[in-house]
Order: structure tokens, then C-alpha cells, then sequence
């Protein structure tokens, strides 16, 4: 059996963990798998039934970029020496030289797959590094894309994937079992907030004014504490906090999802079909309103930034309106792209180029 | 059973053991170096000959110069601190928990004082709220049942990387304020 190495970023959230596990639940019966997380939330590694280790982001550490990355290299050489993998996967906006450092002085046979999401804003400044450092490239698709494959120079595969979910649509509770789960009213009006862990952008205010807009209609609030969040956001009396993952296995428990645009939220939102308001995150150099509009096509979704008490409002009036009037023309789409990915990781690491 | 100054003291001897005996080849092997055609280029000519010297074990002062910051952006703290490190000795996850909430308690408005977890809990969701650097020492099974484990190796690496720090096991947060301060300010023989 081959021995697969994960290597996940910390990013605004969990995606990168996410996606990583998502490879990791479809190869785990063809692959020893093991973790290197930057992500601060190996426990959730570990209850998927993965062994991690973890280390301090650059996101988060002091330290310069030099100094960051010669430690980088000691401590997943050290793992590689431990390891002894037949393929290591990278999910990150760009692969550190710490890194490439470490792969490279490992010295023995090491396919470097790079797991790369995109979707940046048009005027963000693109990273410039080469694809054919990699063995093979996974380009996680948003909604809508099909699975394709093709060449960076001459040796490297580069796949193209349908979007990406965590667990598939037989792992999902049914509303009555998730309200059961989370010790809900079977008869109550719940909406569930998931704004991010508000370590890039303060998510209070926006937050505030949703809370203060929903539950004026009637309905219970719930907010989803994301484990990676630095300081809990204060909740007014009567939110109840929710500390679960993932949580999209709740998600259809709940009448109303208000939650930002990341990919796996996205995702998420398209494979439940629970009525979102979806508050793209305008400081990410992730484009979340293209992403948020592009998923409106697939899942009952409003789009709003919600920057002042006039357009909270009127997202909040429009979902109610999309609640009793559901749209009829929305688009199907396939989330299967972490199947794909486990057959090309299978393939890359056994050699079949 | 010791008390908690022995505790310390074993501890601080254990360390400075591992740390002066650390795994040079290692260290040689996996220093960074660049992987780009020209960076290689300009880092052969400039840094061949000493890492010639590194490689042949007849230098050892770029390992022992190299920095390494302990402090965390959302968790401002003096440019000159001194980092504390908190070594986990307590078996019980709950315990361990607690011992953590009393430390950061005793330490919340110290400066000076970066505090560095390590500990073989994963309890990461309620670490991120401490502010606290931590360093997770995980049950990963080798392929190579004779060679060290991977928990051991990473403890001796830490043990020289944080060589400068003051250690204390993580328990002296369960005695009083005066005991864990007696503890951490505790001069080494």
C-alpha cells in the first residue's frame, strides 16, 4: 500500500484541510495517509481517523519568511523521514521553499502533487511559480466544472476536477435526524450562522445586524464557532453557540444558512439546497462575490455584502420572500471532483504518469 | 513523588541533555536551499564554501545562529521577551486542559514572557484561543519499527531548538501563583 503525505495551509478558514481530507476519505482504503497541518484544528484530523502533526502558519508566526521557512524544512524533514512517503499533496495558494527545501533533500523517490483552487480577483497579483515543479497539479473546480485533463510541459498532469465536498450525500442528516443531533425543536424556526472565524476580517458587526435582522422575524439564531477562530465573537442572549464538524452534516437542520462565500461553504450550500444568504468577504483575494453569484445559479441563494442596516435588511426580506417562493429553474451539478482527485493521487503516486 | 522544583529541575536536565547532542546530519540535510535555476546559482557561489565546511562538520555556528520567533501576530508581546516553555506532563486531556486555562490565567499580562506549548494533547480548537505557540508531539507510526520514534525525535529536536527558553512542566500551573513563579524563575545549578 502507498504511503500518502497531506500538507494543508491555514487559510481564512478551513478549506484547505477540508479539501485535503476530502483526498484523504477517497483514497483511504488504497493509501497510509498522514497529515502535515498548518491549521490549527488537528483534532479534527484526527477524529476522521488520519495521524497529524502540526505547525505554526506563517498566517499566524512572528517569525520572518527566512527564518519561517529554514524551520519549515526541519520539521517536515523530519516527518519524511518518519513517513517515508510515496507522494506528498500540497493544498495551498503557493508552495513554500521551506517545502520544496525539504522534498527535495529527502532523497528518495517523492511524487509532489499541488492541490490549487482558483478563483482569485482579476486585479490580485498572481504568484508566480512553476506548475512543473509538481508531478501532477489538481485544479479543484467551482460549481459547474467537469473533469478534464491535460499537460504542463512535458511531465507534469494537470486535472481538472468538479468541486470538491467533504462527505458525500448519504453522510448528510435529514433535518429531523440534525435537529435530533443538536438538540433542536423539531417544530422551531432556526437560522444558522457561519461567517468565517473572524481571524481576517472582524465579522462582528456584519454579524450583528443579520443576527438582530433574523431573529426580529421569528427566527432562533445559531452560530457556528469555527475551531481555528483566535477569540470567540461576543454572542448576544439567545444565540446559541455551535461547535461541530463539519458542519455540513447538520446544515439541514436549519431553515435559513447566512454564511460567507468560501469554497467549501459554496460547495456545501449547493449539495444541502438549505435557503443561504451568502456574504461575500470583499477583503479575501479569493473572489467570493463571483463565487457567490455563480452558486446562485445552482442552490436558493441571496447575495449580499450586507455592509449597512439598508441592505441587511433587504437580503434578509429576500430570503424570506426565497423561503416561501423557492426558485424553479436552478441548475444540477456534479461534487464528485474528490473521487477524481483520489484516482489521479492513486495513479501519480504509483508511477502511471 | 517529587515535588514540583524536582519536577523542574528533572525536567531542565533532560533537556539541556537532549539539546547538546542534536542530530547534526539532520540538520545539514535538510537546511533550506533554493530550488529555482538562478537562486541555485547564486547560492552555490555564495554560500558553497560554508556549507562545504557544514557538511564536513567542521562548522556548526549558522545551526546555532539561526533565530527562531516563538511570538504570535494576534498575541502582541515585548520584542525582547523570553520564551517560556510549558512542557506538557500531565497524562489526563481535562487536567492538562485546566492546567493550561490556569497558566494562561498567570500569564496573560507578562510582556516579557512568550509562552511555548508541548504537549501530545490534540485539544487545538481551545489552544487557538490561548495565544500560545504550540508544538503538538503526535503518536505517528514509522514504517521502520527500529529507528526512534517520530515523537521522540521531534521532542530531542525540540529540546535544541528551544535550548534558550525556560522550561517548566506545564503542572506547575496547578500549584498557586507563588509556587508556579518560584518555578519558572528557578536558577539552574
Amino acid at each position: 500500500m502507498k504511503s500518502v503525505l497531506f500538507f494543508n495551509i491555514n487559510g481564512s478558514g478551513l478549506g484547505h484541510l477540508n479539501r485535503c481530507l476530502s483526498y484523504a476519505r477517497a483514497i483511504h482504503n488504497e493509501a497510509n495517509i498522514t497529515f502535515f497541518s498548518l491549521a490549527s484544528a488537528t483534532e479534527v484530523i484526527e477524529s476522521m481517523g488520519f495521524p497529524a502533526d502540526y505547525f505554526i502558519s506563517p498566517f499566524w508566526s512572528v517569525a520572518s519568511n527566512q527564518d519561517w521557512n529554514t524551520e519549515l524544512a526541519y520539521r517536515f524533514g523530519m516527518l519524511l523521514n518518519s513517513v517515508h512517503p510515496d507522494a506528498v499533496i500540497f493544498d495551498g495558494t503557493w508552495p513554500f521553499d521551506g517545502f520544496l527545501s525539504a522534498c527535495a533533500d529527502y532523497g528518495h523517490p517523492l511524487k509532489k502533487i499541488w492541490s490549487r483552487r482558483g478563483l482569485f480577483k482579476e486585479k490580485t497579483t498572481t504568484v508566480s511559480v512553476d506548475e512543473r515543479l509538481f508531478d501532477a497539479v489538481l485544479c479543484p473546480g467551482e460549481v459547474g466544472t467537469t473533469y478534464a485533463e491535460s499537460r504542463v510541459g512535458a511531465h507534469t498532469c494537470k486535472f481538472t476536477l468538479p468541486p470538491v465536498t467533504l462527505l458525500n450525500d448519504a453522510e448528510l442528516l435529514s433535518k429531523e435526524e440534525a435537529r435530533r443531533e443538536l438538540g433542536l425543536e423539531e417544530n422551531g424556526r432556526y437560522a444558522l450562522f457561519s461567517l468565517g472565524p473572524g481571524n481576517l476580517k472582524d465579522v462582528s458587526s456584519v454579524g450583528c445586524r443579520l443576527l438582530a435582522a433574523m431573529t426580529a422575524r421569528g427566527f432562533d439564531a445559531v452560530w457556528a464557532q469555527a475551531p481555528i477562530s483566535v477569540k470567540d465573537v461576543p454572542l448576544p442572549e439567545g444565540v446559541r453557540p455551535l461547535r461541530v464538524y463539519p458542519l455540513v452534516k447538520y446544515m439541514r437542520a436549519f431553515d435559513a444558512f447566512i454564511g460567507a462565500a468560501g469554497y467549501n461553504t459554496c460547495c456545501e450550500v449547493v449539495q444541502t439546497q438549505v435557503p443561504s444568504l451568502i456574504v461575500p468577504n470583499t477583503l479575501l483575494a479569493d473572489d467570493q462575490a463571483r463565487r457567490a453569484h455563480l452558486i446562485a445559479h445552482y442552490a436558493p441563494v441571496v447575495v449580499n455584502a450586507c455592509e449597512d442596516e439598508a441592505a441587511t435588511q433587504k437580503a434578509v426580506e429576500d430570503v424570506l420572500h426565497m423561503m416561501k417562493c423557492p426558485p424553479t429553474c436552478l441548475q444540477k451539478t456534479l461534487l464528485n471532483g474528490a473521487d477524481y482527485a483520489a484516482q489521479a493521487i492513486v495513479r501519480i503516486a504509483e508511477g502511471k504518469q | 513523588m517529587l515535588d514540583i522544583v524536582q519536577q523542574t529541575t528533572a525536567l531542565r536536565t533532560r533537556l539541556r541533555a537532549w539539546a547538546a547532542a542534536p542530530d547534526w546530519d539532520f540538520l545539514v540535510r535538510y537546511e533550506i536551499k533554493p530550488q529555482r535555476f538562478w537562486e541555485k546559482v547564486w547560492w552555490s557561489l555564495h554560500m558553497g564554501p560554508g556549507r562545504m565546511l557544514r557538511k564536513l562538520g567542521l562548522s556548526r555556528r549558522f545551526y546555532e545562529e539561526q533565530q527562531w520567533d516563538a511570538r504570535l501576530k494576534h498575541a502582541p508581546k515585548a520584542d525582547d521577551a523570553a520564551m517560556l516553555l510549558l512542557w506538557n506532563d500531565i497524562a489526563d486531556k481535562a487536567e492538562a486542559h485546566e492546567a493550561c486555562c490556569r497558566a494562561h490565567n498567570l500569564l496573560e499580562l507578562k510582556e516579557h514572557l512568550v509562552p511555548v506549548l508541548v504537549t501530545e494533547h490534540a485539544d487545538f480548537a481551545f489552544y487557538s484561543r490561548l495565544g500560545w505557540l504550540v508544538e503538538y508531539l503526535p503518536d505517528l507510526r514509522g514504517g521502520d519499527d527500529n529507528a526512534p520514534s517520530y515523537r521522540e525525535t521531534k521532542k530531542r529536536f525540540l529540546a535544541w531548538r528551544y535550548r534558550n527558553a525556560v522550561a517548566v512542566p506545564l503542572s506547575a500551573a496547578m500549584c498557586d501563583a507563588a509556587g508556579f513563579w518560584q518555578v519558572v524563575e528557578l536558577k539552574d545549578n
